[in-house]
Protein backbone atom coordinates (compact mmCIF):
# COMPACT_ATOMS: atom_id res chain seq x y z
CA UNK A 1 0.00 0.00 0.00
CA UNK A 2 2.81 2.37 0.88
CA UNK A 3 4.90 1.52 -2.23
CA UNK A 4 2.82 3.45 -4.75
CA UNK A 5 2.61 6.87 -2.98
CA UNK A 6 6.31 6.68 -2.01
CA UNK A 7 7.40 6.07 -5.60
CA UNK A 8 5.04 8.83 -6.81
CA UNK A 9 6.44 11.22 -4.24
CA UNK A 10 9.95 10.24 -5.25
CA UNK A 11 9.18 10.80 -8.94
CA UNK A 12 7.64 14.21 -8.22
CA UNK A 13 10.59 15.11 -5.99
CA UNK A 14 13.11 14.19 -8.70
CA UNK A 15 11.15 16.33 -11.20
CA UNK A 16 11.18 19.26 -8.77
CA UNK A 17 14.91 18.78 -8.08
CA UNK A 18 15.68 18.76 -11.81
CA UNK A 19 13.59 21.91 -12.27
CA UNK A 20 15.72 23.58 -9.58
CA UNK A 21 12.96 23.85 -6.97
CA UNK A 22 14.96 22.58 -4.01
CA UNK A 23 12.44 23.51 -1.33
CA UNK A 24 9.61 21.56 -2.96
CA UNK A 25 11.93 18.66 -3.77
CA UNK A 26 13.10 18.49 -0.17
CA UNK A 27 9.53 18.28 1.15
CA UNK A 28 8.65 15.56 -1.35
CA UNK A 29 11.76 13.52 -0.56
CA UNK A 30 11.09 13.86 3.16
CA UNK A 31 7.56 12.56 2.62
CA UNK A 32 8.88 9.76 0.41
CA UNK A 33 11.35 8.65 3.09
CA UNK A 34 8.59 8.80 5.71
CA UNK A 35 6.33 6.72 3.49
CA UNK A 36 9.02 4.16 2.74
CA UNK A 37 11.92 4.39 5.20
CA UNK A 38 13.85 1.56 3.51
CA UNK A 39 13.97 3.19 0.08
CA UNK A 40 17.69 3.91 -0.50
CA UNK A 41 17.04 6.09 -3.54
CA UNK A 42 14.68 8.36 -1.64
CA UNK A 43 17.27 8.85 1.11
CA UNK A 44 20.00 9.50 -1.47
CA UNK A 45 17.93 12.15 -3.22
CA UNK A 46 16.98 13.64 0.15
CA UNK A 47 20.69 13.87 0.99
CA UNK A 48 21.29 15.69 -2.29
CA UNK A 49 18.65 18.28 -1.43
CA UNK A 50 19.56 18.61 2.26
CA UNK A 51 19.78 22.11 3.68
CA UNK A 52 22.91 21.49 5.70
CA UNK A 53 25.79 19.05 5.36
CA UNK A 54 24.83 17.61 8.75
CA UNK A 55 21.37 16.73 7.43
CA UNK A 56 22.99 15.19 4.32
CA UNK A 57 25.28 13.13 6.56
CA UNK A 58 22.31 11.82 8.55
CA UNK A 59 20.51 10.80 5.32
CA UNK A 60 23.58 9.06 3.91
CA UNK A 61 24.24 7.23 7.18
CA UNK A 62 20.66 6.03 6.96
CA UNK A 63 21.31 4.71 3.44
CA UNK A 64 24.37 2.85 4.68
CA UNK A 65 22.38 1.38 7.56
CA UNK A 66 19.99 -0.03 4.93
CA UNK A 67 22.69 -1.11 2.49
CA UNK A 68 26.28 -0.94 3.78
CA UNK A 69 27.62 -1.56 0.26
CA UNK A 70 26.01 1.46 -1.40
CA UNK A 71 29.00 3.09 -3.10
CA UNK A 72 27.21 6.35 -3.88
CA UNK A 73 26.30 6.77 -0.23
CA UNK A 74 29.86 5.98 0.82
CA UNK A 75 31.41 8.56 -1.50
CA UNK A 76 28.64 11.06 -0.73
CA UNK A 77 29.21 10.63 2.99
CA UNK A 78 32.89 11.50 2.54
CA UNK A 79 32.10 14.79 0.86
CA UNK A 80 29.18 15.50 3.22
CA UNK A 81 31.49 14.95 6.19
CA UNK A 82 34.06 17.27 4.65
CA UNK A 83 31.37 19.90 4.04
CA UNK A 84 30.10 19.45 7.58
CA UNK A 85 33.64 19.88 8.91
CA UNK A 86 34.09 23.04 6.84
CA UNK A 87 30.71 24.37 8.00
CA UNK A 88 31.65 23.66 11.63
CA UNK A 89 35.00 25.39 11.12
CA UNK A 90 33.27 28.43 9.63
CA UNK A 91 30.88 28.47 12.59
CA UNK A 92 33.98 28.44 14.82
CA UNK A 93 33.09 25.05 16.34
CA UNK A 94 36.70 23.90 16.15
CA UNK A 95 36.24 20.72 18.19
CA UNK A 96 33.50 19.32 15.97
CA UNK A 97 35.27 20.53 12.81
CA UNK A 98 38.46 18.79 13.89
CA UNK A 99 36.66 15.55 14.67
CA UNK A 100 34.83 15.49 11.32
CA UNK A 101 37.87 16.52 9.31
CA UNK A 102 40.13 13.98 11.01
CA UNK A 103 37.65 11.26 10.17
CA UNK A 104 37.51 12.45 6.56
CA UNK A 105 41.30 12.52 6.42
CA UNK A 106 41.45 8.92 7.63
CA UNK A 107 39.05 7.85 4.89
CA UNK A 108 40.51 10.00 2.13
CA UNK A 109 44.16 10.79 2.94
CA UNK A 110 44.84 12.12 -0.56
CA UNK A 111 42.34 14.95 -0.31
CA UNK A 112 44.40 18.12 0.11
CA UNK A 113 41.34 20.23 1.03
CA UNK A 114 40.82 18.16 4.20
CA UNK A 115 44.42 18.65 5.34
CA UNK A 116 44.22 22.35 4.54
CA UNK A 117 41.10 22.83 6.65
CA UNK A 118 42.54 20.65 9.42
CA UNK A 119 45.51 22.98 9.65
CA UNK A 120 43.07 25.84 10.19
CA UNK A 121 41.21 24.24 13.10
CA UNK A 122 44.16 23.05 15.13
CA UNK A 123 45.64 25.10 17.97
CA UNK A 124 49.10 23.59 17.76
CA UNK A 125 51.28 25.30 15.09
CA UNK A 126 53.54 22.22 14.81
CA UNK A 127 50.52 20.07 14.03
CA UNK A 128 49.26 22.66 11.53
CA UNK A 129 52.65 22.68 9.81
CA UNK A 130 52.59 18.88 9.53
CA UNK A 131 49.14 19.07 7.88
CA UNK A 132 50.31 21.77 5.49
CA UNK A 133 53.38 19.74 4.57
CA UNK A 134 50.98 16.95 3.74
CA UNK A 135 49.05 19.32 1.42
CA UNK A 136 52.28 20.34 -0.30
CA UNK A 137 53.28 16.70 -0.71
CA UNK A 138 50.01 16.15 -2.55
CA UNK A 139 50.18 19.40 -4.50
CA UNK A 140 53.50 21.29 -4.29
CA UNK A 141 51.97 24.37 -5.94
CA UNK A 142 49.09 24.92 -3.52
CA UNK A 143 49.44 28.63 -2.79
CA UNK A 144 47.11 28.61 0.21
CA UNK A 145 49.18 25.89 1.82
CA UNK A 146 52.37 27.85 1.13
CA UNK A 147 50.87 30.99 2.67
CA UNK A 148 49.58 28.99 5.65
CA UNK A 149 52.96 27.33 6.08
CA UNK A 150 54.70 30.71 6.15
CA UNK A 151 52.20 31.91 8.76
CA UNK A 152 52.58 28.89 11.05
CA UNK A 153 56.35 28.77 10.60
CA UNK A 154 56.38 32.42 11.67
CA UNK A 155 54.38 31.49 14.76
CA UNK A 156 56.73 28.62 15.51
CA UNK A 157 59.70 30.96 15.11
CA UNK A 158 58.09 33.38 17.55
CA UNK A 159 57.48 30.56 20.01
CA UNK A 160 61.01 29.24 19.66
CA UNK A 161 62.56 32.67 19.96
CA UNK A 162 61.14 32.76 23.47
CA UNK A 163 62.77 29.45 24.25
CA UNK A 164 65.91 29.46 22.12
CA UNK A 165 68.88 31.74 22.48
CA UNK A 166 71.01 30.50 19.59
CA UNK A 167 70.45 29.55 15.95
CA UNK A 168 72.76 27.58 13.66
CA UNK A 169 74.25 30.04 11.14
CA UNK A 170 74.11 27.37 8.42
CA UNK A 171 70.66 25.78 8.70
CA UNK A 172 69.06 28.36 11.08
CA UNK A 173 67.74 25.69 13.46
CA UNK A 174 67.32 26.92 17.04
CA UNK A 175 68.93 25.67 20.20
CA UNK A 176 68.88 26.77 23.82
CA UNK A 177 72.67 27.28 23.87
CA UNK A 178 75.48 27.61 21.28
CA UNK A 179 76.55 24.32 19.72
CA UNK A 180 79.87 23.39 18.12
CA UNK A 181 78.02 20.78 16.08
CA UNK A 182 74.53 21.70 14.96
CA UNK A 183 71.93 19.22 16.22
CA UNK A 184 69.95 19.65 13.01
CA UNK A 185 72.30 19.77 10.00
CA UNK A 186 75.14 18.12 11.98
CA UNK A 187 77.72 20.52 10.59
CA UNK A 188 80.78 21.30 12.72
CA UNK A 189 80.89 25.04 13.38
CA UNK A 190 84.18 25.40 15.23
CA UNK A 191 87.31 25.79 13.10
CA UNK A 192 89.46 24.15 15.79
CA UNK A 193 87.62 20.91 14.93
CA UNK A 194 88.46 21.18 11.22
CA UNK A 195 89.57 17.56 10.99
CA UNK A 196 86.21 16.38 12.25
CA UNK A 197 84.48 18.80 9.87
CA UNK A 198 86.38 17.49 6.85
CA UNK A 199 85.54 13.89 7.73
CA UNK A 200 82.01 14.64 8.85
CA UNK A 201 80.04 11.64 7.63
CA UNK A 202 76.81 12.46 9.43
CA UNK A 203 76.38 15.96 7.97
CA UNK A 204 73.07 16.64 6.22
CA UNK A 205 74.56 17.82 2.92
CA UNK A 206 71.24 18.96 1.51
CA UNK A 207 70.60 21.33 4.42
CA UNK A 208 74.16 22.58 4.36
CA UNK A 209 73.99 23.32 0.61
CA UNK A 210 70.77 25.27 1.04
CA UNK A 211 72.28 27.17 3.98
CA UNK A 212 75.44 27.78 1.97
CA UNK A 213 73.46 29.28 -0.92
CA UNK A 214 71.67 31.58 1.54
CA UNK A 215 74.94 32.65 3.18
CA UNK A 216 76.58 33.29 -0.20
CA UNK A 217 73.60 35.31 -1.38
CA UNK A 218 73.76 37.35 1.83
CA UNK A 219 77.39 38.27 1.04
CA UNK A 220 76.04 40.89 -1.38
CA UNK A 221 74.59 42.83 1.55
CA UNK A 222 76.77 41.59 4.47
CA UNK A 223 80.36 41.01 3.49
CA UNK A 224 81.83 40.46 6.98
CA UNK A 225 83.98 38.14 9.07
CA UNK A 226 81.13 35.98 10.41
CA UNK A 227 79.58 35.36 6.99
CA UNK A 228 82.89 34.31 5.43
CA UNK A 229 83.73 32.20 8.49
CA UNK A 230 80.49 30.21 8.34
CA UNK A 231 80.63 29.87 4.55
CA UNK A 232 84.11 28.42 5.05
CA UNK A 233 82.84 26.04 7.73
CA UNK A 234 79.96 24.94 5.49
CA UNK A 235 82.45 24.20 2.69
CA UNK A 236 84.65 22.27 5.14
CA UNK A 237 81.68 20.15 6.17
CA UNK A 238 81.03 19.42 2.50
CA UNK A 239 84.69 18.44 2.04
CA UNK A 240 85.54 21.41 -0.23
CA UNK A 241 88.76 22.51 1.36
CA UNK A 242 89.95 24.94 -1.35
CA UNK A 243 86.65 26.83 -1.32
CA UNK A 244 86.70 26.84 2.47
CA UNK A 245 90.20 28.28 2.57
CA UNK A 246 89.20 31.02 0.12
CA UNK A 247 86.53 32.20 2.54
CA UNK A 248 88.78 31.81 5.58
CA UNK A 249 91.28 34.16 3.87
CA UNK A 250 88.46 36.67 3.37
CA UNK A 251 87.42 36.27 7.00
CA UNK A 252 91.02 36.90 8.02
CA UNK A 253 91.06 40.07 5.93
CA UNK A 254 88.05 41.35 7.93
CA UNK A 255 89.56 40.37 11.28
CA UNK A 256 93.40 40.38 10.98
CA UNK A 257 93.98 40.50 14.77
CA UNK A 258 92.45 37.14 15.62
CA UNK A 259 95.65 35.12 16.02
CA UNK A 260 93.88 31.95 17.10
CA UNK A 261 91.81 31.94 13.93
CA UNK A 262 94.84 32.62 11.70
CA UNK A 263 96.73 29.78 13.36
CA UNK A 264 93.85 27.42 12.66
CA UNK A 265 93.70 28.51 9.00
CA UNK A 266 97.46 27.94 8.66
CA UNK A 267 97.07 24.53 10.26
CA UNK A 268 94.35 23.56 7.79
CA UNK A 269 96.47 24.76 4.90
CA UNK A 270 99.58 22.90 6.04
CA UNK A 271 97.80 19.71 6.77
CA UNK A 272 95.27 19.41 3.97
CA UNK A 273 96.59 21.24 0.93
CA UNK A 274 99.68 21.32 -1.20
CA UNK A 275 99.69 25.13 -1.21
CA UNK A 276 102.62 27.09 0.31
CA UNK A 277 102.25 27.31 4.10
CA UNK A 278 102.12 31.07 4.47
CA UNK A 279 98.79 32.82 4.26
CA UNK A 280 98.88 34.97 1.12
CA UNK A 281 98.88 38.73 1.58
CA UNK A 282 96.21 39.24 -1.03
CA UNK A 283 93.23 37.06 -0.37
CA UNK A 284 91.83 35.12 -3.31
CA UNK A 285 88.64 36.34 -4.89
CA UNK A 286 85.70 34.73 -3.10
CA UNK A 287 83.61 32.21 -4.96
CA UNK A 288 80.87 33.83 -6.94
CA UNK A 289 77.51 34.06 -5.25
CA UNK A 290 75.85 31.62 -7.57
CA UNK A 291 78.89 29.41 -8.05
CA UNK A 292 78.29 26.76 -5.42
CA UNK A 293 79.60 23.22 -5.50
CA UNK A 294 77.76 20.19 -6.75
CA UNK A 295 75.12 22.20 -8.55
CA UNK A 296 73.04 19.53 -10.24
CA UNK A 297 72.68 19.82 -13.99
CA UNK A 298 69.72 18.52 -15.92
CA UNK A 299 69.87 16.31 -18.94
CA UNK A 300 66.22 16.84 -19.80
CA UNK A 301 65.90 19.99 -21.93
CA UNK A 302 62.38 20.99 -20.94
CA UNK A 303 62.69 22.66 -17.57
CA UNK A 304 61.62 26.29 -17.28
CA UNK A 305 61.98 28.41 -14.16
CA UNK A 306 59.60 31.28 -13.45
CA UNK A 307 60.85 33.84 -10.94
CA UNK A 308 58.10 36.27 -9.96
CA UNK A 309 56.85 37.60 -6.64
CA UNK A 310 53.22 37.31 -7.75
CA UNK A 311 51.91 33.77 -7.11
CA UNK A 312 49.17 34.40 -9.66
CA UNK A 313 51.64 35.11 -12.46
CA UNK A 314 53.78 32.12 -11.41
CA UNK A 315 50.78 29.84 -11.56
CA UNK A 316 49.52 31.31 -14.85
CA UNK A 317 52.89 30.88 -16.52
CA UNK A 318 53.16 27.35 -15.11
CA UNK A 319 49.68 26.51 -16.37
CA UNK A 320 50.46 27.91 -19.82
CA UNK A 321 53.77 26.13 -20.25
CA UNK A 322 52.93 22.85 -18.55
CA UNK A 323 50.01 22.51 -20.98
CA UNK A 324 52.55 22.28 -23.80
CA UNK A 325 54.80 19.83 -21.97
CA UNK A 326 57.34 21.90 -20.03
CA UNK A 327 58.31 21.08 -16.47
CA UNK A 328 58.08 24.15 -14.28
CA UNK A 329 60.09 25.36 -11.30
CA UNK A 330 58.66 28.34 -9.42
CA UNK A 331 60.54 30.85 -7.26
CA UNK A 332 59.28 33.99 -5.50
CA UNK A 333 62.50 36.02 -5.60
CA UNK A 334 66.17 35.91 -6.56
CA UNK A 335 67.34 34.14 -3.40
CA UNK A 336 64.71 31.43 -3.73
CA UNK A 337 65.62 31.02 -7.41
CA UNK A 338 69.25 30.35 -6.48
CA UNK A 339 68.19 27.90 -3.78
CA UNK A 340 65.88 26.06 -6.17
CA UNK A 341 68.73 25.80 -8.68
CA UNK A 342 70.89 24.27 -5.93
CA UNK A 343 68.32 21.66 -5.05
CA UNK A 344 66.50 21.02 -8.31
CA UNK A 345 69.11 21.71 -10.95
CA UNK A 346 69.71 24.31 -13.61
CA UNK A 347 66.70 25.06 -15.80
CA UNK A 348 66.85 25.40 -19.57
CA UNK A 349 65.18 28.80 -19.61
CA UNK A 350 64.38 31.40 -16.98
CA UNK A 351 61.42 33.77 -17.03
CA UNK A 352 62.31 36.60 -14.72
CA UNK A 353 60.38 39.47 -13.18
CA UNK A 354 62.28 42.67 -12.40
CA UNK A 355 60.62 44.16 -9.34
CA UNK A 356 60.81 41.63 -6.55
CA UNK A 357 61.45 41.90 -2.82
CA UNK A 358 64.89 40.74 -1.68
CA UNK A 359 67.04 40.17 -4.74
CA UNK A 360 65.56 41.83 -7.83
CA UNK A 361 65.59 40.49 -11.39
CA UNK A 362 68.53 42.57 -12.64
CA UNK A 363 70.78 41.39 -9.80
CA UNK A 364 69.81 37.75 -10.31
CA UNK A 365 70.37 38.09 -14.06
CA UNK A 366 73.90 39.46 -13.47
CA UNK A 367 74.71 36.70 -10.96
CA UNK A 368 73.58 34.03 -13.39
CA UNK A 369 75.56 35.54 -16.24
CA UNK A 370 78.73 35.63 -14.12
CA UNK A 371 78.45 31.96 -13.21
CA UNK A 372 79.94 29.70 -15.91
CA UNK A 373 77.30 27.04 -15.20
CA UNK A 374 74.39 29.37 -15.82
CA UNK A 375 75.94 31.90 -18.18
CA UNK A 376 74.35 30.37 -21.28
CA UNK A 377 70.78 29.91 -20.00
CA UNK A 378 68.29 31.98 -22.01
CA UNK A 379 66.76 34.59 -19.70
CA UNK A 380 63.48 36.22 -20.67
CA UNK A 381 62.43 39.20 -18.60
CA UNK A 382 58.67 39.22 -17.97
CA UNK A 383 57.66 42.41 -16.26
CA UNK A 384 55.01 45.10 -15.99
CA UNK A 385 57.65 47.84 -16.44
CA UNK A 386 57.77 48.71 -20.11
CA UNK A 387 60.03 51.79 -20.18
CA UNK A 388 63.02 51.99 -22.50
CA UNK A 389 65.35 52.53 -19.52
CA UNK A 390 64.31 49.21 -17.98
CA UNK A 391 64.70 47.44 -21.32
CA UNK A 392 68.27 48.76 -21.60
CA UNK A 393 69.01 47.73 -18.00
CA UNK A 394 67.66 44.26 -18.75
CA UNK A 395 69.86 43.98 -21.81
CA UNK A 396 72.89 45.18 -19.86
CA UNK A 397 72.20 42.66 -17.09
CA UNK A 398 72.36 39.92 -19.73
CA UNK A 399 68.75 39.06 -20.57
CA UNK A 400 67.92 37.66 -24.00
CA UNK A 401 64.39 39.00 -24.37
CA UNK A 402 62.06 41.49 -22.75
CA UNK A 403 58.34 40.71 -22.49
CA UNK A 404 55.78 42.98 -20.86
CA UNK A 405 52.78 42.04 -18.78
CA UNK A 406 49.96 41.28 -19.23
CA UNK A 407 51.36 38.44 -21.27
CA UNK A 408 49.69 36.61 -24.13
CA UNK A 409 49.85 32.84 -23.52
CA UNK A 410 50.45 32.01 -27.22
CA UNK A 411 53.27 34.54 -27.50
CA UNK A 412 54.89 33.20 -24.33
CA UNK A 413 54.75 29.62 -25.59
CA UNK A 414 56.28 30.65 -28.93
CA UNK A 415 59.12 32.49 -27.24
CA UNK A 416 59.87 29.63 -24.85
CA UNK A 417 59.77 27.09 -27.68
CA UNK A 418 62.09 29.23 -29.77
CA UNK A 419 64.65 29.65 -26.98
CA UNK A 420 64.39 26.32 -25.20
CA UNK A 421 63.21 23.81 -27.80
CA UNK A 422 59.87 22.05 -28.19
CA UNK A 423 59.34 19.38 -25.54
CA UNK A 424 58.83 15.82 -26.69
CA UNK A 425 55.47 15.67 -24.92
CA UNK A 426 53.83 18.54 -26.85
CA UNK A 427 50.21 17.89 -27.50
CA UNK A 428 49.86 15.36 -24.71
CA UNK B 1 31.37 17.55 -23.69
CA UNK B 2 29.43 20.11 -21.65
CA UNK B 3 26.97 22.20 -23.68
CA UNK B 4 28.47 25.56 -24.57
CA UNK B 5 31.94 24.49 -23.45
CA UNK B 6 34.64 26.18 -25.47
CA UNK B 7 38.12 24.66 -25.84
CA UNK B 8 39.54 28.20 -25.73
CA UNK B 9 38.13 28.80 -22.26
CA UNK B 10 41.29 28.04 -20.32
CA UNK B 11 43.46 30.15 -22.64
CA UNK B 12 41.04 33.06 -22.41
CA UNK B 13 40.97 32.80 -18.62
CA UNK B 14 44.77 32.77 -18.43
CA UNK B 15 44.83 35.92 -20.55
CA UNK B 16 42.11 37.51 -18.41
CA UNK B 17 43.84 36.69 -15.15
CA UNK B 18 47.11 38.02 -16.50
CA UNK B 19 45.35 41.33 -17.27
CA UNK B 20 43.60 41.38 -13.91
CA UNK B 21 46.78 40.66 -11.97
CA UNK B 22 48.64 43.35 -13.90
CA UNK B 23 45.81 45.81 -13.14
CA UNK B 24 45.81 44.77 -9.48
CA UNK B 25 49.51 45.62 -9.30
CA UNK B 26 48.77 49.00 -10.85
CA UNK B 27 46.02 49.57 -8.29
CA UNK B 28 48.54 48.98 -5.51
CA UNK B 29 50.90 51.54 -7.03
CA UNK B 30 48.33 54.36 -7.28
CA UNK B 31 49.34 57.01 -4.75
CA UNK B 32 46.61 57.61 -2.12
CA UNK B 33 46.42 61.37 -2.76
CA UNK B 34 45.58 60.80 -6.45
CA UNK B 35 43.54 57.72 -5.57
CA UNK B 36 39.85 57.76 -6.22
CA UNK B 37 39.55 58.63 -9.91
CA UNK B 38 42.44 56.43 -11.01
CA UNK B 39 41.23 53.56 -8.85
CA UNK B 40 37.70 53.80 -10.21
CA UNK B 41 38.96 53.86 -13.78
CA UNK B 42 41.17 50.86 -13.17
CA UNK B 43 38.26 48.94 -11.63
CA UNK B 44 36.12 49.93 -14.63
CA UNK B 45 38.81 48.61 -16.96
CA UNK B 46 38.99 45.32 -15.03
CA UNK B 47 35.21 44.86 -15.10
CA UNK B 48 35.25 45.49 -18.86
CA UNK B 49 37.95 42.83 -19.27
CA UNK B 50 35.81 40.32 -17.36
CA UNK B 51 32.74 41.18 -19.43
CA UNK B 52 34.60 40.67 -22.70
CA UNK B 53 35.48 37.10 -21.65
CA UNK B 54 32.01 36.50 -20.23
CA UNK B 55 30.51 37.58 -23.57
CA UNK B 56 32.35 34.74 -25.26
CA UNK B 57 31.76 31.98 -22.75
CA UNK B 58 28.61 32.74 -20.78
CA UNK B 59 26.09 32.83 -23.58
CA UNK B 60 22.35 33.43 -23.39
CA UNK B 61 21.81 29.65 -23.42
CA UNK B 62 23.61 29.14 -20.14
CA UNK B 63 22.10 32.05 -18.25
CA UNK B 64 21.19 30.95 -14.76
CA UNK B 65 20.23 32.52 -11.48
CA UNK B 66 23.91 33.07 -10.68
CA UNK B 67 24.52 34.72 -14.05
CA UNK B 68 21.54 37.02 -13.54
CA UNK B 69 22.73 37.99 -10.11
CA UNK B 70 26.24 38.71 -11.47
CA UNK B 71 24.72 40.83 -14.22
CA UNK B 72 22.75 42.84 -11.66
CA UNK B 73 25.96 43.54 -9.79
CA UNK B 74 27.59 44.80 -12.98
CA UNK B 75 24.65 47.11 -13.67
CA UNK B 76 24.86 48.48 -10.13
CA UNK B 77 28.63 48.89 -10.45
CA UNK B 78 28.24 50.91 -13.66
CA UNK B 79 25.49 53.00 -12.06
CA UNK B 80 27.71 53.92 -9.11
CA UNK B 81 30.69 54.50 -11.39
CA UNK B 82 28.65 56.87 -13.54
CA UNK B 83 27.27 58.68 -10.52
CA UNK B 84 30.77 59.18 -9.11
CA UNK B 85 32.29 60.16 -12.47
CA UNK B 86 29.35 61.54 -14.46
CA UNK B 87 31.40 63.39 -17.07
CA UNK B 88 33.99 60.71 -17.67
CA UNK B 89 34.70 60.69 -21.42
CA UNK B 90 34.46 57.31 -23.05
CA UNK B 91 37.26 57.95 -25.55
CA UNK B 92 40.91 58.11 -24.54
CA UNK B 93 41.62 61.10 -26.81
CA UNK B 94 38.83 63.09 -25.23
CA UNK B 95 40.15 62.17 -21.78
CA UNK B 96 43.41 63.96 -22.59
CA UNK B 97 41.62 67.31 -22.75
CA UNK B 98 39.23 66.72 -19.92
CA UNK B 99 39.81 67.40 -16.24
CA UNK B 100 37.81 64.93 -14.27
CA UNK B 101 36.31 65.50 -10.88
CA UNK B 102 34.36 63.36 -8.50
CA UNK B 103 30.68 64.24 -8.31
CA UNK B 104 30.57 63.71 -4.54
CA UNK B 105 32.83 64.43 -1.62
CA UNK B 106 32.88 63.50 2.06
CA UNK B 107 30.80 60.70 3.48
CA UNK B 108 28.66 60.26 0.36
CA UNK B 109 31.79 59.70 -1.70
CA UNK B 110 33.20 57.27 0.88
CA UNK B 111 29.99 55.22 0.93
CA UNK B 112 29.71 55.10 -2.85
CA UNK B 113 33.40 54.34 -3.31
CA UNK B 114 33.34 51.50 -0.79
CA UNK B 115 30.15 50.11 -2.35
CA UNK B 116 31.78 50.29 -5.77
CA UNK B 117 34.85 48.39 -4.54
CA UNK B 118 32.68 45.78 -2.80
CA UNK B 119 30.63 45.33 -5.94
CA UNK B 120 33.80 44.93 -7.96
CA UNK B 121 34.98 42.21 -5.57
CA UNK B 122 31.59 40.46 -5.86
CA UNK B 123 31.64 40.73 -9.65
CA UNK B 124 35.06 39.11 -9.87
CA UNK B 125 34.02 36.30 -7.53
CA UNK B 126 30.70 35.70 -9.29
CA UNK B 127 32.20 35.60 -12.75
CA UNK B 128 35.09 33.40 -11.63
CA UNK B 129 32.55 30.96 -10.26
CA UNK B 130 30.54 31.15 -13.52
CA UNK B 131 33.67 30.56 -15.58
CA UNK B 132 34.50 27.56 -13.38
CA UNK B 133 31.10 26.06 -14.15
CA UNK B 134 31.87 26.32 -17.87
CA UNK B 135 34.73 23.84 -17.67
CA UNK B 136 34.17 20.42 -19.14
CA UNK B 137 34.87 18.69 -15.84
CA UNK B 138 35.92 19.63 -12.33
CA UNK B 139 39.27 17.93 -12.93
CA UNK B 140 40.01 20.23 -15.85
CA UNK B 141 38.97 23.24 -13.78
CA UNK B 142 41.35 22.37 -10.96
CA UNK B 143 44.33 24.46 -12.09
CA UNK B 144 42.14 27.43 -12.87
CA UNK B 145 40.36 27.20 -9.50
CA UNK B 146 43.66 27.13 -7.67
CA UNK B 147 45.15 30.13 -9.43
CA UNK B 148 41.86 32.07 -9.27
CA UNK B 149 41.56 31.39 -5.52
CA UNK B 150 45.08 32.72 -4.96
CA UNK B 151 44.32 35.79 -7.04
CA UNK B 152 41.10 36.48 -5.10
CA UNK B 153 43.01 36.44 -1.82
CA UNK B 154 45.46 39.01 -3.18
CA UNK B 155 42.66 41.08 -4.67
CA UNK B 156 40.83 41.12 -1.34
CA UNK B 157 43.95 42.48 0.37
CA UNK B 158 44.33 45.16 -2.30
CA UNK B 159 40.69 46.27 -2.16
CA UNK B 160 40.74 46.29 1.64
CA UNK B 161 43.73 48.64 1.59
CA UNK B 162 42.00 50.84 -0.99
CA UNK B 163 38.87 51.11 1.13
CA UNK B 164 40.88 51.89 4.23
CA UNK B 165 42.71 54.65 2.34
CA UNK B 166 39.45 56.07 1.00
CA UNK B 167 37.91 56.19 4.47
CA UNK B 168 41.04 57.71 5.99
Amino acid sequence: MLQAPASDLLRQGIAAARAGDRAKARILFRDATNAEPTNENAWLWYAGMAETPFEAMACLEHVLSINPNNERAKSGLKSARLNAGVAAAKANDRGLARELLLRTAEEDPNNETVWLWLSGVTDDPYEAVSYLHRVLELNPNNERAKTGLEFYQGRIRQLEEHQAAWSCPVCLSKASEPETQCHCCKSILDISQHEMALNNAEVDKERVRVGLARLQASLASRDDYATHYYIGMAFLNLGKIDDALGHFYDARRHNPDDEGFIAQVNAIQEKWTALPPAVPEVAPVPADVANTPDKPTRKDPQFVMIVDDSPTIRKLVSMTLSRVGYQMIEAGDGHEALERMQTEGIPDLILLDIGMPGMDGFTLCKILRNDPQTAKIPIVILTGKDGLFNKIRGKMAGSNLYLTKPFQPEELVQIVQKNCGVPATVGV
Amino acid sequence: MKAGYSPNLEGDLIRLLSILDFSRNRLEQIPPQKGAILVLKQLHFMVNAIISVADQHITAKVVSRDANSALKKIIEFYAIYRSLLPDSPSLHLMALFHKEELAFQGEVYQDLFCRCVNLFQDIVQSYFSLFTQRFESSLKARDWVEVAAGFLVELKQTTRTMQATAIA
